[in-house]
């Protein structure tokens, strides 16, 4: 069984379709691009995989290890191993990260029917993953995302994905607005957390990522809809002949 | 029969009551009495055409039978909940004093004693307002309540935790009356807790006089943690001479219904006033708070932060005055009202007033309402927070800026876990 599967997925915002039928199977320990112009649904895909609401699904279906993942809350999606990083994150002042990371890996630890950590292996875990992407401890203590840089917010998805251990990684535009050593401390924490057991979905506008995190299959999306798909090799010559080749 | 007319009806009891019981001297308490009957005899009750209760009607006290309390005395009590064990303990059980539930141990420079027994009678009615409806009808009908009393140069080593108690077998009026003199130099935190036991309503109209001195630092922490009956005003003055800090937090966690006033004149150059405040009600729970900064001394700074989270049929009220006389030059005054809608049907009614006669002043106000923001919301539930505990993590954290500036640890964290309690109902 795959671990997801895209099945002619349509879904509208605000009245207008953005996906006009998407079809896409990723299986576990496979890294996934998803490359294409501004506008071409991306985001929405990423959005409507992780249950935002403010689309409208018209068609199709997405199984999830043969769950139908869109009639599940969000939460319930984190719990069953998909996980999000945000294109753009969200800063919540007043909630700490460690409050907020603890909250949310015990909520997913009950899921899987695992006790809840105690206050020293949390901690422990904690340090462990924060080194992973290079975070200062006093990250930890601090306001989700609240005053961080671009590369400080990026930084701390990946330390999240790298707490809640999900089966299933979409990574919107991590690498947008990253310089050359966060990108390379980002890239560095996914391989890292790369194994048989899980997949990757890397949507990127640009190859630059994709030297880091090297993918098994890239597709291109554009207006809605998967075009075109191959190898590694596809992300080059797209890098080469921009995406007026593909129109 | 209105109830002014009602308690008019009972002036001559009501004074016999009290010249029997209580020394009066120089009769300034029966004559504070006296004109308070006859204003709150023409004032009555207030309506809703009256723009300071536009949003707070309290026809319902109208049809309402109320009784004094009789006996002073209960047996069982748990306050457990609600006490702050590092403090001087000051139970009040309708009224008086209880010695059985009390628990304190004053340094030398407090005294505490019952409103009746008074050495300061002149401090009763000297700064309460005789205009505002309750206050009048306070000031006629009390006959209980508490006088603290701090000297020069106290530098208080415990906050003063006050637990008023109503018992409220039947539907009880109480008109407490609370007298704090803070001298000079001194530096004092109290808390003021409010329960009932017993499942009538308990009619709380409480009014609280407090001078500040020169050069001393206090504190406020109103815990208004009511039962689900009662119906609360608390109206309290303040007069702060000059170089004093005022700090108010009004926690308004429970109650069917509850008007706060606060006044604050800053009789002073160089005074600070800080009000505070939470509100959340729910249900169809009402939480009204008016408030004045009264800014008569030039080089004064004022501070107001009310944050309301307002759920159900629940309707919260935010009136906040700022008032700057024509001398008191070099005024710094703000104020935000801030709050979270959580149903379609709930309610808020924010207002700031500023009345500014002196030109070289900086003041600002801002007031905000809406829904949690949808897209914190989604970030949380996309980590595997469900919808409630990920809404309870952002009114918490929302409300939280004000609970930051409780400086009692033990009562900082009490007012989270009651906060946290409420929050998630």
């Amino acid at each position: 069984m795959s671990l997801l599967e895209i099945k002619n997925l349509k879904a509208n915002v605000e009245g207008n379709e953005i996906l006009h039928g998407l079809n896409l199977t990723v299986n576990k320990g496979e890294i996934h691009a998803i490359m294409g112009p501004n506008g071409s649904g991306k985001s929405t895909l990423a959005s409507v995989l992780a249950g935002k609401s403010d689309y409208e699904i018209t068609e199709g279906e997405v199984l999830f290890n043969g769950k139908g993942l869109l009639d599940m809350d969000p939460e319930i999606r984190a719990r069953e191993g998909l996980f999000l990083a945000f294109q753009y994150p969200v800063e919540i002042p007043g909630v700490s990260n460690a409050n907020f990371i603890k909250t949310a890996v015990n909520e997913i630890r009950k899921h899987r029917g695992l006790e809840a950590l105690d206050a020293m292996d949390f901690l422990q875990m904690m340090r462990e993953k924060a080194n992973l992407v290079e975070m200062d401890k006093s990250f930890l203590t601090r306001s989700v995302n609240e005053g961080f840089s671009g590369g400080e917010k990026k930084r701390n998805e990946i330390f999240q994905l790298a707490m809640l251990e999900p089966q299933l990684a979409i990574l919107d535009e991590t690498d947008s607005g990253l310089d050359i050593d966060a990108l390379r401390i980002v890239a560095n924490g996914v391989n890292k957390l790369k194994n048989e057991n899980n997949a990757f979905v890397v949507i990127t506008h640009y190859q630059r990522l994709l030297n880091h995190i090297v993918p098994d299959f890239v597709h291109i999306l554009y207006n809605g809809k998967i075009v075109k798909s191959g190898g590694k090799e596809l992300a080059f010559e797209l890098e080469e002949k921009g995406y007026d080749w593909i129109k | 029969m209105e109830l002014k007319d009602k308690l008019y009806d009972m002036k001559a009891g009501a004074l016999d009551f009290f010249n029997q019981n209580f020394q009066d001297k120089d009769g300034i308490f029966s004559k504070l009495k006296i004109s308070a009957i006859e204003k709150f005899a023409t004032l009555g009750i207030p309506n809703i055409k009256q723009e300071d209760w536009k949003y707070t009607n309290v026809a319902f006290l109208n049809r309402l039978d109320f009784k004094y309390p009789e006996s002073k005395i209960i047996s069982n009590l748990d306050i457990d909940a609600h006490k702050i064990n590092d403090s001087n303990l000051i139970v009040i059980v309708n009224g008086e004093i209880s010695e059985q539930f009390s628990d304190f141990n004053l340094q030398d420079g407090i005294e505490i004693c019952s409103i009746i027994d008074t050495e300061h009678p002149d401090l009763v009615g000297k700064i309460a307002n005789l205009e505002h409806h309750f206050t009048a009808m306070n000031s006629a009908l009390f006959s209980s309540g508490i006088c603290i009393k701090i000297n020069d140069n106290v530098e208080s080593e415990k906050p003063i935790q006050l637990i008023f108690v109503n018992s409220a077998e039947e539907n009880y009026i109480h008109n407490y009356r609370k007298i704090i003199s803070v001298g000079n130099n001194s530096n004092v935190k109290i808390i003021e807790s409010h329960i009932s036991v017993g499942d009538a309503v308990s009619f709380n109209n409480n009014v609280g006089e407090i001078y500040v001195g020169k050069n001393s630092n206090f504190e406020i922490n109103f815990v208004q943690n009511h039962f689900s009956n009662d119906v609360t005003i608390a109206s309290n003055y303040i007069n702060q001479d000059r170089d004093s800090v005022f700090t108010s937090l009004t926690l308004g966690l429970s109650g069917k219904f509850s008007r706060n006033y606060l006044g604050a004149v800053l009789d002073g150059e160089n005074c600070t006033t800080n009000y505070y405040g939470i509100f959340i009600p729910n249900g169809s729970e009402l939480m009204d708070n008016h408030t004045l900064v009264n800014h008569a001394k030039p080089h004064c700074y004022s501070n107001e932060n009310y944050r309301g989270v307002i759920g159900d049929k629940a309707i919260g009220v935010f009136n906040g005055k700022i008032y700057v006389a024509k001398d008191a030059q070099k005024t710094n005054a703000y104020q935000s009202n801030k709050n979270v809608l959580l149903s379609d049907t709930a309610v808020i009614n924010t207002k700031p007033e500023l009345e500014i006669y002196a030109d070289d002043v900086k003041c600002s106000h801002g007031a905000t309402s809406g829904n949690l923001d949808a897209d914190s919301m989604f970030y949380l539930r996309a980590r595997g927070i469900d919808y409630n505990t990920a809404q309870t993590l952002l009114l918490n954290a929302f409300v939280g800026e004000i609970t930051e500036k409780i400086s009692i640890e033990e009562l900082k964290q009490k007012v989270e876990l009651m906060i946290l309690d409420k929050l998630s109902k």
